[in-house]
């Protein structure tokens, strides 16, 4: 399996070790360390054949098509690949004749093998699957006759809320003395009655919360076998973390001294079982 | 030009017929499995059977919800339910799961709706899913007329847009806050709302919210907007709901019906006729979503989420005598003497009086429980299935 790790700025595309590098571009992604077009193209040109993948994770309207063809024919072809979620980029792309590795990586969707049936025949190379399901799931998807690449969100604060609505800037509205939030990545938000904190912000794009906990699925990396690619998210992680979690996962660190490290991270939904009915 | 479809949500088979009756030109269902609104009460595939023959005696069409993202133990399921909704009749699916679309179209002829969980937002998006054999794509809640607009005028692709009814306050599907905080699998049915609770906002320690914090969103309602997608030439206005009552579905589909119908024949009238049909059916704030501008403060809920009970619907007419003498199965508490306003399937808004109110042949002076079955004299006529409610 081959590792999709996020960078910040040209230094890390140099010191870090991976077989994948994604950037988020201003005005095209939503991130915490969002770069710009300038430094994007400065990673690009400076990439000496490493392997660049654009996140597009958002879901575009038709209003915003034109600058995100802007921004990747700039970057094309230095560019490797995109990794998004919104199918429209497929006929975008197709339409402009552009052709990159296309990873469709909508987060809670492709929940089973059979969602790859749907996808081969289109120019998408790989699906990531679905962070929501199962270890035994996970095992009966990749047990099956390879159709596509695959990609696995191995670490980091899962996304489980995207929104168009600015719901900060709503808030101050309804509540004259809270303040202007916008492009802060301090701020997090307490459901009531639990005591968890769970990373929020608001930007140009929308509103994002993540979970408080932070999922890494080391431990389990034997059921991984049959995977192309393995994605370290970096959202809300400090770089210090982030560094140990690549060279962990490069194995250069041992798992039981990381561990010691880092106790607190979780399995997610291995083997929680999910329902429908109130519990 | 094709009359646009007016497509009413079903929660049981009582509920689809008086969807029907009450205007729909389609209904949408849920089905014992594969679908969500997981505690709706759902159809069996005998109800499916007997909803396609009662929904095709009226030319009418059925489509039934199949959109669940499926998980490892319900995939083997999806083959043979499908080929068997297809032979009990129905007329297409709802559907977000890409391997249920490939299912559906490797398998069956059924008409394929891309369900809303599906949040296509462009034009490049509903092509996509075109390219790939859908024929109907229901629209995401976030796009503005505008946006419908352009996506109408550069494909033929069938299009359906929600006009009234429960909004998510994320973009559908791509919110696990559920999951989470209940183990209730949103994209399979179990959506526990967790957006409608309530948080506080810290930065640094400090809590910076006085009231809590919340994310609701105001239900969907837009009378004003439906000429505006009628010109446009979208195929299908989908109304939400499918746990709503049997006055709710009744009501929506009366107000809409007449308000497209008045629109086809040039006698539109001021949309506060239309809001005044609707009344209390509506019974959480709503606004107009994403239809005119971006969500904003007025389209959010910022109230308790609990809505109150409509208690101004006052029964089902089961019958009515030669001299207006009505029977009357009741569903809120009214007393003798009340005006009355009586919606009738296919006519306009009629005003009577309660009068002589008994029950079992003994005069009362109030109905007080629900589902009990009372007379009393109207002065107009009403016919069987006609809604009774009190006049503001």
């Amino acid at each position: 399996m081959k590792l999709f790790v996020e960078i910040k700025s040209r230094e890390e595309l140099n010191t870090i070790n991976s077989y994948g590098y994604v950037i988020s571009v201003s005005s095209v992604s939503s991130s915490p360390f969002n770069i710009t077009l300038d430094d994007a193209l400065d990673i690009l040109n400076n990439s000496n054949g490493k392997n660049i993948y654009l996140k597009l994770n958002l879901l575009y309207h038709d209003k915003d098509y034109p600058i995100v063809l802007d921004y990747v024919k700039k970057m094309y072809p230095m560019l490797t690949g995109i990794i998004f979620q919104d199918l429209g980029l497929v006929t975008l792309f197709e339409q402009n004749n552009i052709k990159l590795d296309l990873i469709y990586d909508p987060g809670t969707f492709n929940t089973v093998y059979e969602d790859t049936l749907f996808f081969k025949d289109t120019s998408i190379s790989t699906i990531s699957l679905s962070r929501e399901i199962s270890l035994s799931e996970i095992d009966a998807f990749l047990k099956n006759k390879k159709e596509m690449c695959y990609l696995y969100h191995a670490y980091g604060h899962m996304l489980m809320f995207y929104s168009l609505r600015k719901h900060f800037t709503n808030f101050r509205l309804h509540e004259e003395s809270f303040p202007i939030i916008k492009d802060d990545y301090n701020v997090y938000l307490k459901e009531e009655t639990r005591n968890e904190f769970y990373p929020a912000y608001e930007d140009k794009h929308g509103f994002f919360i993540y979970r408080d906990e932070v999922i890494n699925i080391y431990k389990y990396i034997d059921h991984f076998d049959n995977i192309d690619y393995l994605m370290l998210d970096r959202p809300y992680i400090s770089d210090s973390e982030y560094k140990d979690t690549i060279s962990l996962y490069n194995g250069l660190i041992d798992y039981t001294e990381y561990k010691k490290k880092y106790p607190d991270q979780t399995d997610g939904y291995f083997f929680k079982v999910m329902g429908v009915k109130p519990r | 030009m094709k009359k646009i479809e007016l497509l009413l949500p079903a929660g049981n088979i009582e509920k689809l017929k008086y969807a029907i009756t009450y205007g729909a030109d389609s209904v949408y269902v849920g089905g014992k499995i594969l679908s969500l609104r997981a505690q709706a009460s759902n159809f069996s595939l005998d109800d499916i059977k007997e909803a396609c023959e009662y929904v095709h005696k009226y030319n009418k069409k059925i489509y039934v919800t199949v959109n669940v993202i499926p998980r490892e133990s319900e995939i083997a399921l999806v083959k043979d339910y499908l080929i068997n909704l297809e032979k009990l009749g129905v007329d297409g699916i709802i559907v977000s799961s890409p391997s249920i679309i490939k299912t559906a179209k490797d398998n069956t002829h059924l008409h394929v709706s891309i369900s809303t969980q599906a949040s296509t937002s462009s034009l490049h998006s509903t092509l996509f899913y075109k390219s790939l054999g859908a024929d109907r794509v229901v629209l995401s809640r976030e796009l503005s007329l505008d946006e419908i607009e352009y996506i109408r005028e550069n494909t033929d692709t069938e299009l359906e847009v929600f006009i009234h009814g429960g909004m998510c306050s994320a973009y559908s599907g791509r919110c696990t806050l559920s999951n989470y905080f209940s183990l209730r699998d949103a994209n399979s049915g179990g959506c526990a709302h967790s957006c409608r609770w309530n948080y506080d906002v810290y930065k640094d320690g400090v809590k910076l919210n006085k009231e809590f914090f919340r994310m609701g969103s105001k239900d969907l309602v837009s009378i004003s907007e439906i000429k505006r997608l009628v010109n446009m030439g979208v195929e299908c206005l989908k109304i939400e709901g499918r746990m709503k009552s049997i006055s709710y579905i009744s009501t929506v589909a009366y107000t809409y019906r007449r308000l497209i119908d008045d629109i086809y024949s040039n006698n539109l009238r001021p949309y506060e006729y239309y809001e005044y049909l609707l009344g209390d059916a509506q019974n959480r704030e709503a606004a107009s979503g994403f239809l005119n501008h971006e969500a904003g403060l007025n389209e959010t809920l910022y109230v308790s989420s609990d809505s109150e009970a409509n208690k101004n619907f006052l029964g089902i007419v089961l019958s009515c005598d030669k001299d207006n003498t009505i029977t009357l199965e009741v569903r809120n508490y009214f007393t003798d003497n009340e005006d009355i306003e009586v919606l009738s399937p296919g006519e306009d808004l009629k005003i009577s009086k309660i009068s002589e109110l008994s029950k079992e042949g003994e005069r009362v002076d109030a109905a007080r429980h629900a589902l009990e079955i009372v007379t009393f004299k109207s002065i107009i006529p009403l016919k069987e299935g006609d809604l009774i409610r009190r006049k503001k």
